[in-house]
Formats: C-alpha cells, sequence, structure tokens
C-alpha cells in the first residue's frame, strides 16, 4: 500500500481473540484471515462464491468468507476451523468425517466441516437428501460426496444423542 | 472419543483410519499458497483475450508505474523457455512446442502475453488491468473437423498442418464377410479437471543458482529434470517440494509451463516469486478429453464381434503437447474386454485455437472404453439382444490371462463373467427390467433406464514409469520412517504404507512416519499418476520392510547367540527369539543396538535402512462392472440416478475404506462428464464456462450414495497381488450412465446422443425426434 491507497483498522473476533489490523476497505474477510491473521487453513476455491472453500462461521452462521467484506465482520464472532478442535481433542464433525473417511486431499475440507458444523447446529441434518441439498454450496472433487454425506448423518446422531 | 487413542496394529486388509486425517482436518496442514515465504513477490498473468492474433504492441507503461509494481515483463524483458515434452518431442514437428510467455502470435484465449511481477496480489492485479496489448485478429478455427479440413487456417505455418499426429494402426485378420455392421461417432467432450486447489508455486532462488520451487504438482522429481531442462540448469541446483496438494487428477502432471514461467522471472529477478492460480484460470487452462471417435463393429449373426474399425480425432488445443498422450493410450484399449480378432485405429491429434489439453483421471482410457462401450450397445440393439448377453458373448475368457489384445496391450488377469454377476445381482438387473417393462406399458412420461459397461484398464502402465523407490529405516525412538518417491495428494499413503510395513515389520501404523514430495529429502521417484503408486510404491515399502526385518533378526540373533531363522517379529513390540520371550529387543532397542559397534554384528551397518526399491515391468489391469439405473423425464430432459453399481477388481485391497473412497471420486467424475460437465468455446474462440456459475461441477445436491463392491482377482505381477484403483471408477462409469439414459430413450427412435447430457440436449434430441417422425 502506498499513501494514497485508503486503509482503515478493522478489529476482528477470531476464534475468541481480538485481533487489530489495518486493512483496505476492498479486502474480503477470507484474505484478511489468511494473509493478515495467518490463519491460512481456510481456503479459497474459486472467484464466484461457488465452492464453499472459504466457509467460515459468523456469529454461528456459515458465510463464504470470500463473499464477506472483511469491516462486515467488525464486531462480530467469526470462527474458523483453526477454532474448532479443543486442542487435541477433535470437534464430534472433525472426528466423524475421519471415522467415515470424508476426506482426500483436504483442500475443500475446512469448508466442508464448517458448513457441516453449521448444518447440523441448525437441525437440517435429517436425512441425506437434506444434507445434500444443505451441502450444495461445497464442492468437492476428491470423494464424490458419498462418504461426506454419512460423516454429517453420523456427527448429527452423535450430537443429538450427546444433548 | 478420544483422538489420540492408539488402534492395535492394523496392516492389509485393514479398514486402518487415515493418519494424515488430523493435520488436514485441523487446517495445520499447508498448502502451496499457505506457505510463508519471506520477500516474496506476486505475480499475476496478463493473458490474450483473442484466440488467434498477430501481437502487435504491448504497452507495460502505465503499468510499469503503477503503485507496488517491481517489473512487468513480455518477451522482450524475458527469453522464456520453450516447453516441449521428451516423450513427444519425436513424434511432433518442433514448431507446435509452446514458449509461456507469447512473442508475436497468440494462439488461444489465454495465452500469455506478460507478466506483472509486485509486492502484493492486489497490487499485481490492478496493474494487469493497465498493460494495453494490441491485437491483430487471425482467422479463427475451433472445431476440430474445420481445424483438419485442407482449407483450414494453419495455427503453424511452419508446420504446413494443423494435426499434429496421424498415425494410423492395424493388427490381426479382417472377416471380410461379417454381416453385420454398426458405425457409431461419439463424441468425449472437453472438461475442466478442477482441482479444489488450483495450480499455486513459489519460486525462491538461493545462493548461486540454487533455486527451490514451493508448488502444487503431482510429480516433484519429474518436474525438477523437466523444469532443470527447460531452464537449462543443473537439476542439482533445484529443488522441488510440495508441501499439501489439493488434488491433481493428472491436471498438475508432470511440470506445468505456468510453473516454467514463474522459475523463470524468480530466476531473473533473483528474487522469490509466487503465484496462485485463479479458479477462472483454472477452468480455462487445465482442460482434458476433447475427443471425436469413429467406430465400427463389425460381427457374426450370433452377436461375435469379428472386428472394431476405429478413427480418434481427438482436439488437443493451441499447443500439441499432453493431450496427445490421451490419443495415444485410447488407441491401446480400443478392444476392451473382448477378444476381438482384428483392429484398426488412427490417432489424429489437431490444433485448434482453444486450450492446450492435460490429462484427466484415466487419461485416455475412459474415452477407449466409453466408445467402445457406447458402440456395443448399438450393436446389440442391432441384433436385437441384451446388452449383458451381448457382453457374454464377445468376454475374453478367465482362462486366457495373460492376454494380449490386438493393439498390443497385456492384460495380466481377470475374470469379466464374475464381476457381472456381481454387478447384476447387486443392482437387481431383472427387478429393474421389469419396472422398465410395466412403466413403458402404462407409457409413463418418465422413463426408466438402465445401462451396463464392462471395462479393463491397465494401471501403472506408462512406459519408463514402471518401478519406484521407497525406504524404510526404524530409528531409535523405535519408530519407521518410510521415505517416498510417489507424491500423494489425496489418495492416502502413508496410511497404506504404513498399514503394509506393520504387516510385514509389526511396528503399529502410529509409529510410522512419512516423508514424500521433496527432491531434497526423497533421493529418486517417479509421483503419482496412473493408478501406480499402491502396487509400485506399496512393494517397494514391503521388500524394504522385509530386509530391514532381516537386518533386525541378524542383530537379535548375534545379541542373543542364536540363528537368525529363530528370531520372530513380536507384533507391537519388536522381535525375539521363538519360544524364548525373554530374549528379545524392542524396535527402539535395535536400533541402538545397530548403533553401537561394540554391540552389533561383525560386518553390519550403522543403522536399520533399506532402499531396494521395485521394478514390476509392466503394469496390471484393473477391470469390473458398473450399472447405472437413471429415470428421465421426458417432458423436460431431466436425467435423476437412481442408483450406480459399481464392481471393481483391484486385485488384493490393501484398505477398503480407502479404495471405496477412491471408487467413489472416480464415479462421481464419470457422471459429471456424462450429465454435467462440458469445457466450451463460441465461434471465436471465447471461453463460456470459465467459472462455476456456469461450468457444471456437480455438488452434493447432484449425485446419490453409490453401491460399491470388490471381486478378488490377484495379480501376479507384485508380492501384494494388487492392481490401481485411482481412475477405474470413471473408466467404468461413464458409459454405464450414457447407455442408461439411452436405454431409456430406446421407445423413442433416438439411437444415440452426445454428451452431456443436460437436460436442454435430451429435450432438444427428443424435439427433433419428434419433427422427424
Amino acid at each position: 500500500m502506498t499513501d494514497t491507497t485508503e486503509t482503515v483498522v478493522v478489529r476482528l473476533n477470531v476464534n475468541g481473540e481480538d485481533h487489530e489490523t489495518t486493512i483496505e476497505p476492498r479486502e474480503l474477510l477470507v484474505d484478511v484471515l489468511r494473509e493478515r491473521l495467518g490463519l491460512t487453513g481456510t481456503n479459497v476455491g474459486c472467484e464466484t462464491t461457488s465452492c464453499g472453500a472459504c466457509t467460515v462461521l459468523v456469529d454461528e452462521r456459515s458465510v463464504k468468507s470470500c463473499t464477506m467484506l472483511a469491516i462486515q465482520a467488525q464486531g462480530r464472532e467469526v470462527r474458523t476451523i483453526e477454532g474448532l478442535a479443543a486442542g487435541d481433542d477433535l470437534h464430534p464433525v472433525q472426528e466423524a468425517f475421519r471415522r467415515c473417511h470424508g476426506l482426500q486431499c483436504g483442500f475443500c475440507t475446512p469448508g466442508m466441516v464448517m458448513a457441516s458444523v453449521s448444518l447440523i447446529d441448525e437441525g437440517r441434518a435429517t436425512d441425506e437428501k437434506a444434507v445434500r441439498s444443505a451441502l450444495k454450496g461445497n464442492l468437492c472433487r476428491c470423494t464424490g460426496y458419498h462418504n461426506i454425506v454419512a460423516a454429517v448423518l453420523s456427527a448429527a446422531d452423535e450430537i443429538e444423542v450427546s444433548r | 472419543m478420544d483422538s489420540t487413542a492408539v488402534a492395535p496394529p492394523s496392516g492389509v486388509g485393514a479398514r486402518q483410519m487415515r493418519l494424515e486425517d488430523p493435520g488436514l482436518l485441523t487446517g495445520r496442514d499447508r498448502f502451496t499458497s499457505d506457505l510463508d515465504i519471506p520477500g516474496a513477490l506476486h505475480a499475476v498473468f496478463v493473458r490474450s483475450t483473442v484466440a488467434h492474433a498477430r501481437v502487435e504492441s504491448i504497452n507495460t507503461t502505465e503499468s510499469a508505474t503503477a503503485s507496488g509494481v517491481v517489473a512487468v515483463l513480455t518477451h522482450e524483458d524475458l527469453a522464456a523457455p520453450r516447453v516441449f515434452f521428451p516423450t513427444f518431442g519425436k513424434l511432433i514437428d518442433d514448431a507446435y512446442h509452446r514458449v509461456p510467455l507469447a512473442s508475436d502470435v497468440v494462439r488461444f484465449v489465454g495465452d500469455i502475453v506478460a507478466v506483472v511481477v509486485a509486492e502484493t496480489v492486489l497490487q499485481a492485479q490492478d496493474a494487469a488491468d493497465l498493460v494495453e496489448v494490441e491485437y491483430d485478429p487471425m482467422e479463427i478455427v475451433v472445431d476440430p473437423d474445420a481445424a483438419v479440413a485442407p482449407d483450414a487456417p494453419l495455427l503453424f505455418p511452419g508446420a504446413g498442418t494443423n494435426v499434429a499426429v496421424d498415425l494410423p494402426f492395424e493388427a490381426g485378420a479382417r472377416d471380410l464377410d461379417a454381416p453385420i455392421r454398426v458405425h457409431q461417432r461419439i463424441a468425449h467432450p472437453r472438461m475442466a479437471v478442477s482441482p479444489m486447489e488450483p495450480l499455486a508455486i513459489a519460486a525462491v532462488p538461493g545462493d548461486g543458482e540454487k533455486l527451490t520451487l514451493w508448488c502444487s504438482t503431482q510429480m516433484p522429481h519429474v518436474s525438477r529434470g523437466l523444469m532443470a531442462m527447460w531452464l537449462q540448469m543443473d537439476p542439482a541446483d533445484l529443488r522441488v517440494a510440495c508441501p499439501a496438494v489439493g488434488g491433481g487428477f493428472g491436471g498438475k502432471t508432470p511440470a506445468e509451463p505456468d510453473y516454467v514461467l514463474v522459475a523463470a522471472i524468480a530466476r531473473h529477478l533473483r528474487r522469490p516469486v509466487r503465484w496462485t492460480q485463479s479458479r477462472s484460470e483454472n477452468l480455462l487452462t487445465m482442460q482434458a478429453r476433447g475427443h471425436l471417435f469413429d467406430v465400427t463393429l463389425e460381427a457374426t449373426q450370433d452377436g461375435k464381434v469379428t472386428s472394431i474399425q476405429s478413427e480418434g480425432l481427438t482436439d488437443v488445443g493451441g499447443y500439441p503437447g499432453l493431450g496427445i498422450g490421451m490419443a495415444m493410450t485410447a488407441r491401446g484399449l480400443m478392444t476392451g474386454v473382448y477378444d476381438i480378432p482384428h483392429a484398426s485405429h488412427v490417432v489424429r491429434c489437431v490444433a485448434t485455437n482453444t486450450s492446450p489439453t492435460v490429462p484427466f483421471r484415466g487419461a485416455g482410457r475412459p474415452e477407449a472404453l466409453h466408445a467402445l462401450e457406447r458402440t456395443m450397445d448399438r450393436l446389440a440393439a442391432e441384433l436385437g439382444l441384451d446388452p449383458v448377453e451381448l457382453r457374454r458373448r464377445n468376454f475374453i475368457g478367465a482362462d486366457q490371462f495373460p492376454y494380449t489384445n490386438a493393439m498390443g496391450t497385456e492384460y495380466d488377469s481377470a475374470d469379466f463373467e464374475k464381476a457381472l454377476d456381481e454387478a447384476l445381482r447387486l443392482a437387481d438387473y431383472a427387478g429393474v427390467r421389469t419396472e422398465q417393462a410395466t412403466r413403458r406399458s402404462d407409457d409413463d412420461d418418465v422413463e426408466i433406464g438402465v445401462g451396463v459397461s464392462t471395462y479393463i484398464e491397465v494401471s501403472a502402465g506408462s512406459p519408463g514409469m514402471t518401478g519406484e523407490y521407497c525406504s524404510v529405516e526404524v530409528s531409535e525412538d523405535g519408530f519407521a520412517t518410510v521415505v517416498a518417491g510417489t507424491s500423494a495428494h489425496g489418495q492416502g499413503h502413508w496410511t497404506v504404507y504404513a498399514q503394509i510395513l506393520s504387516d510385514r515389520m509389526g511396528i503399529p501404523v502410529e509409529k510410522v512416519r512419512f516423508v514424500q514430495s521433496d527432491t531434497e529429502a526423497v533421493p529418486h521417484g517417479m509421483g503419482t499418476s496412473g493408478s501406480r503408486s499402491l502396487q509400485l510404491g506399496g512393494t517397494a515399502v514391503r521388500k524394504a520392510a522385509d530386509e530391514v526385518v532381516e537386518q533386525a533378526k541378524q542383530v537379535v540373533a548375534h545379541l542373543f547367540e542364536a540363528s537368525p531363522e529363530d528370531i520372530e517379529i513380536v507384533p507391537g513390540r519388536g522381535l525375539a527369539v521363538r519360544g524364548v520371550p525373554g530374549h528379545g529387543l524392542d524396535w527402539g532397542e535395535v536400533a541402538r543396538t545397530v548403533a553401537d559397534e561394540g554391540r552389533r554384528p561383525p560386518q553390519a551397518a550403522s543403522r536399520l535402512f533399506a532402499d531396494p526399491a521395485f521394478e514390476q515391468g509392466g503394469g496390471t489391469s484393473p477391470f469390473g462392472c458398473h450399472i447405472a439405473v437413471v429415470e428421465v423425464d421426458t417432458q423436460t430432459g431431466m436425467t435423476t440416478l437412481r442408483r450406480m453399481v459399481a464392481v471393481d477388481d483391484c486385485g488384493v485391497v490393501v484398505n477398503p475404506l480407502l479404495a471405496e473412497g477412491q471408487v467413489h471420486g472416480g464415479i462421481a467424475a464419470g457422471i459429471g462428464q456424462v450429465l454435467f460437465e462440458h469445457s466450451t468455446f463460441d465461434d471465436e474462440g471465447n471461453p463460456t464456462t470459465t467459472s462455476f456459475a456456469d461450468y457444471g461441477m456437480p455438488s452434493a445436491a447432484d449425485l446419490i450414495s453409490y453401491d460399491t463392491a470388490h471381486t478378488v482377482t490377484p495379480t501376479t505381477r507384485n508380492p501384494l497381488g494388487a492392481k490401481g484403483l485411482g481412475e477405474a471408477g470413471t473408466t467404468g462409469s461413464i458409459a454405464a450412465v450414457h447407455n442408461a439414459v439411452m436405454d431409456a430413450l430406446v421407445r423413442r427412435g433416438i439411437d444415440h446422443i452426445d454428451l452431456p447430457l443436460t437436460p436442454m440436449r435430451v429435450w432438444q434430441a427428443l424435439q427433433d425426434r419428434e419433427l422427424d417422425a
């Protein structure tokens, strides 16, 4: 950035921690998370809000962070994949993905997992058809989705039981 | 559930959860664009917006002075190397080889004319918008049939033709009296490889001539060799290393023109330069397939095929390259699973003003099997035979293996009847036919269709790539380390190699470390492609493990004054004298013993290490049968998948959980090609499917769950008895789904509809048929 570039200071709460950083107003949330905060778990897979690799939670709701300006996340609680596990203990959704072999290369996985956490939380993981529909915005080229759907249904059962 | 719980040692055959997963599930593992490269500049490519033109001028003045810009480079500033693949070098005219930074002519929309290098990506993108290029338009040719015509505009006047390869082939004796003859022209359209991680590279110059390329590739060592040749560097000065790689599917083999350009720029500027491909660049420049097959089958009245005659026309895009390999491979499999005594084929590859093509899952084999299996259904229709029955009459018998087909391709082992019968059983074929008959007699607008595809393919078949390097070492902490020349990008090699090692050595999988994908850390390797890794790398691991076990037996025998033949593995612990459990050492102790000159056997090496490598000398032939059941709504043209049954035989299955995953992914890609995916260009060569908003990349909502099973016909080619599986799902599924849709339309008098079978295309075919009728 040169002196003539307009900048703004944003305060973001990410995974329970407060961050303050100076950015250009046009910077996307995903780029600020990755480049300025070093949280590279969230990935960029497209430019048309289609693939979902960038999915994070904002105030507990799934959001495609490539389609949100970082400024828009100010004053809200952002949760990325890095904030999901508790130390070495994986979140039940992460565990289910591992159990069901719901990931191969892992590039779509952080977004897929965050989207799954959100859809289960909202009670939308009722059956296979509902899960497939809810995951329409998260693309994967490796798994053919079969085991991802199984993982989400399995995690939903587990989370339901432990409620 | 405690994620750190240690499972009991689980070797070959176990549904072992992946060791790779915790790093990927938590976002800890880094992909290339996640790497921290201090001082790195960012490159953005300025690409041609016209498909065929002379470059009159490139004005970089305003761009070069934009904020943060370090350089704006054109061919005048940088002598970018000519990219040529030695395997094709003798096959095609020099004139076709590409220089990744265009100078006088651009040949496809996307051809690179300038590169902006700036401090940040945003600055580079802003400055790229300021580069002004003047093009003098030339005549454009997009359609491959038009490109082979004598009056076609030439992409390479120096070569005199757009046809880069034109090779006829014929073998066997043709029965001139065969009464039945069926011909079908079948398109296998262009599509996008579309791994979820696009290309990415960071080129980091070191001291002197040294250069490190962190990049997303499937073949680090092969890339190093090619890049060193193109950049005219000593390979010893070039390191190619990958962090996590987000899928490849053939689109990241072996070395990319875009990567060599970034590497050349880093050397030129003597600064680290990184580039991450955008999705629109990826959908534009990582395209695959693009064939037309004219297939003729000749047969007896009984349906015994006597001859297959085919001609391929492969559109390889603006710069003939890797796409040629797919056309060549397709030839070898045109007879498929059938015992056909005569075959002829023409491999013809033509340049057009579209993106140069690369391999995609199956790399020529799905294309061949699709063309063959589709035409077999046409033959069945001609004969009034059930497509299953026609296939049975032509299978190569289980007792005929090893078998060399008329094209000269060797199949090592197979049993097609067994796979077919299992698939028919799982699909309840008879039940579906009954339901179909009912719907037909009810005149239902929603038709049911069932399609069968019996396939065979070749894994680990690439010439010169039928061996692999792996080493095994046990260290003093009792952990084993596998160093592998293969290069996983989702396949789970760490896990399966650990299972194989665990079986041979008794070391738990959790105590196996894994090193891959770095030319500095791995002495040799051929990477991962062509479904080669498990059989070649896995056998290399097994051989190394066995050698280390022998070394360890010598050590324990020496220490306890026993004979090495009396030493056995104690699973989960180490080794001991048979019948005397107290006379043993755990693996760490064995390693500490060999490190101690006073305690190790004389002439023993000072560490537990082996790297014998494995050369298989050829490929193996996975095979199977896929059956698709679909519903086609003839009012809307919409196809809904009801069932996808896949019976695949890859010999011995090392990890059924991972094997299923490979089949699922392969099937999804096949279904995608049939129902949703198509990379298109308009008549001016403008790409029209360069975002996921236009390109039909299937989501979970578009697909169903799959019914997968295995038959097991081991191979004798390697001690694991294993064949490859990574691409078989795609090779088998395309024709199954295509045949199913056509089967649903049988009553409508439509012989064939080309892919993709989108609702619009099916509906239009139905309308056209109505008009004709």
